[in-house]
């Protein structure tokens, strides 16, 4: 019984580390009309996201995305991993996963129009275990960067999960 | 300490951020899902979100931080004085809840030529329940 689960634990681990390789980093287009939609429903009417000559009058070379916005970008990165994995993750491994923190580290403010992309690391599973039982930590940190691998802002961002078995 | 902004504020330790209040709706939150591409069905599907044991449809945490970073934006009315966020969730907050964001400075470092304001915050419903909390550290630089 042990023994199976310790097997279980090791694949898990090879497993993920495998998609998020596989995954290596991802290019993302955000346009003006994502920005604009984003801060009508934030009800967010800062002008530095939505109209280039007050951003430029500001200081910048236009438009920004708002930093508000980031952990958007960073979710439908680390969604990829999830689709990557599929099925196999919930039949093989996991009964449940959580998104339990996020630690966000600002660079550089991001322009609107300009290419960006998405790069994950994964930490090693770690086991905790607390009052709701025994789980996982992963960390996703998941970064922005530009075509010159300068980069924006970071989100550590940290999953509990659930191994079969565990209680 | 004052920020050169459009709306100067004096900084001190103990000093309170002026709290937010918001209301997420079904519709807004339907509207972000699609714009993001969600794919968690915990975010859009009540029924998934019931047999998982939620009271309803969660707000996902990405939702949430989107206010945070607002709400302090609004305050200090610069966007580049933040430095980092760190998010702790706590209760899960559901569809048309109200959460009131509230948040002190509670240290100021003087670093060189910076100034590092930290604040901790939390997220509360209305019911007092606490749904997240952090520390914001915004980074004031002063050039003379």
């Amino acid at each position: 019984m042990a023994g199976s689960k310790t097997q279980l634990v090791k694949k898990f681990k090879t497993r993920i580390k495998e998609v998020v390789r596989e995954m290596r980093t991802q290019e993302i287009d955000i346009d003006e009309r994502e920005i604009n939609k984003f801060c009508e429903l934030i009800d967010d009417n800062n002008s530095i996201y939505l109209d280039d000559a007050v951003a430029i009058k500001t200081g910048y070379k236009g438009r920004l995305i708002p930093p508000g916005y980031f952990m958007s970008i960073t979710n439908r990165a680390i969604s990829q991993f999830f689709i990557i994995i599929g099925p196999e993750f919930y039949q093989k491994f996991a009964t449940g996963v959580i998104h339990t923190s996020s630690e966000i580290e600002f660079y550089s403010a991001m322009l609107l129009n300009k290419k960006y992309k998405v790069k994950i690391d994964l930490t090693e599973p770690v086991k905790k275990t607390g009052k709701k039982g025994t789980y996982y930590s992963v960390v996703f940190k998941t970064s922005v960067l530009d075509e010159n691998d300068t980069i924006y802002a970071i989100d550590n961002h940290e999953f509990f999960i659930k191994l079969a078995g565990d209680r | 300490m004052k920020l050169k902004s459009k709306n100067p504020i004096n900084f001190e330790i103990g000093q309170k951020i002026p709290p937010f209040k918001v209301k997420i709706e079904k519709k807004v939150y339907g509207k972000y899902n699609r714009l993001i591409h969600e794919i968690n069905p915990l975010h859009f599907n009540l029924n998934y979100a019931k047999k998982l044991g939620f009271d309803n449809i969660v707000i996902a945490g990405n939702f949430l931080f989107s206010f945070i970073t607002k709400w302090i934006i609004d305050w200090v009315d610069d966007i580049k004085l933040i430095k980092n966020i760190s998010m702790q969730f706590g209760k899960p907050v559901y569809i048309d809840e109200e959460i009131v964001c509230k948040g002190k400075i509670v240290e100021i470092q003087n670093v060189g030529n910076k100034k590092i304001i930290i604040c901790k915050y939390l997220v509360e419903k209305l019911s007092g329940e606490t749904v997240m909390n952090g520390i914001i550290n915004l980074i004031f630089i002063n050039n003379k």
